[in-house]
């Protein structure tokens, strides 16, 4: 772990800093090592989050619940290759489990060379859903 | 690729401040050091003592992927409030 990284953490553990200015500290150093190594071809900037927001006023308008899910889309490339391993048996379980819900999806067809393509194709995508009571945004930043 | 080294999780109750919690990840890197390098040395154990067939691969495979779920959850925020309760959990 680099000297930065451990004093931001240690400003962290003491509280001076929050994790929000923590996260942001750490994302822009590895943004700064990832600019001092060589660059993707693609050149624009990749999405790393997959991020969900739940806002829902159905116990009344002075009662919201909120829901906010930020997961890195690092978890989607690796849980791809790791679900390639699954056994076949397991795989058409799965399979069969979708089927029933209306889901038609084959995971042997999910290839983790493809993922690349899955994830940037996943950066222009943006639901909005509003029904007045309840809200519900998924988009990657 | 590196491991997670925080877990951060708040859960407060309605007009409470809460308590939060820091679950220092880095603590267990030895360990999962010691397991992987364990790992590498059976691995190569048993390449070189058997053919490896193809459902023998998938579980050697396996655990370096699980591995690379691990380190890609940096990051992974999770925020649920209500007027009841609110929890937030943070891996760093």
């Amino acid at each position: 772990m680099s000297e930065e990284r451990l004093k931001i953490l240690e400003l962290l553990s003491k509280g001076k800093i929050s994790v929000e200015e923590a996260e942001k500290l750490l994302a822009a150093l590895g943004e700064q090592a990832g600019e001092a190594g060589p660059r993707p071809a693609t050149g624009g900037a990749k999405p790393r989050y997959l991020v969900v927001n739940v806002y829902s006023e159905k116990g009344g308008p002075d009662q919201p619940e909120k829901v906010n899910v930020r997961v890195p889309l690092q978890v989607i490339r690796a849980g791809v290759k790791l679900a390639s391993l699954m056994p076949a048996v397991a795989k058409d379980k799965v399979n069969e489990a979708l089927s029933e819900k209306g889901i038609q999806l084959d995971l042997d067809k999910i290839r983790p060379e493809d993922i690349e393509e899955l994830v940037s194709a996943l950066g222009d995508m943006t639901v909005d859903i509003n029904d007045g009571r309840e809200k519900v945004r998924v988009y990657c930043e | 690729m590196i491991p997670p080294y925080w877990l951060w999780v708040r859960i407060a109750p309605a007009a409470r401040s809460g308590f939060r919690l820091w679950f220092p990840l880095f603590l267990l890197w030895p360990i999962w050091l010691l397991l992987g390098l364990l790992y590498f040395a059976v691995l190569i154990l048993l390449v070189w003592l058997w053919p490896v067939s193809r459902r023998a691969r998938a579980w050697l495979l396996m655990p370096p992927r699980a591995y690379a779920v691990l380190c890609a959850l940096r990051g992974l925020s999770v925020d649920v409030s209500s007027p009841k309760d609110a929890v937030r959990v943070f891996i760093l």
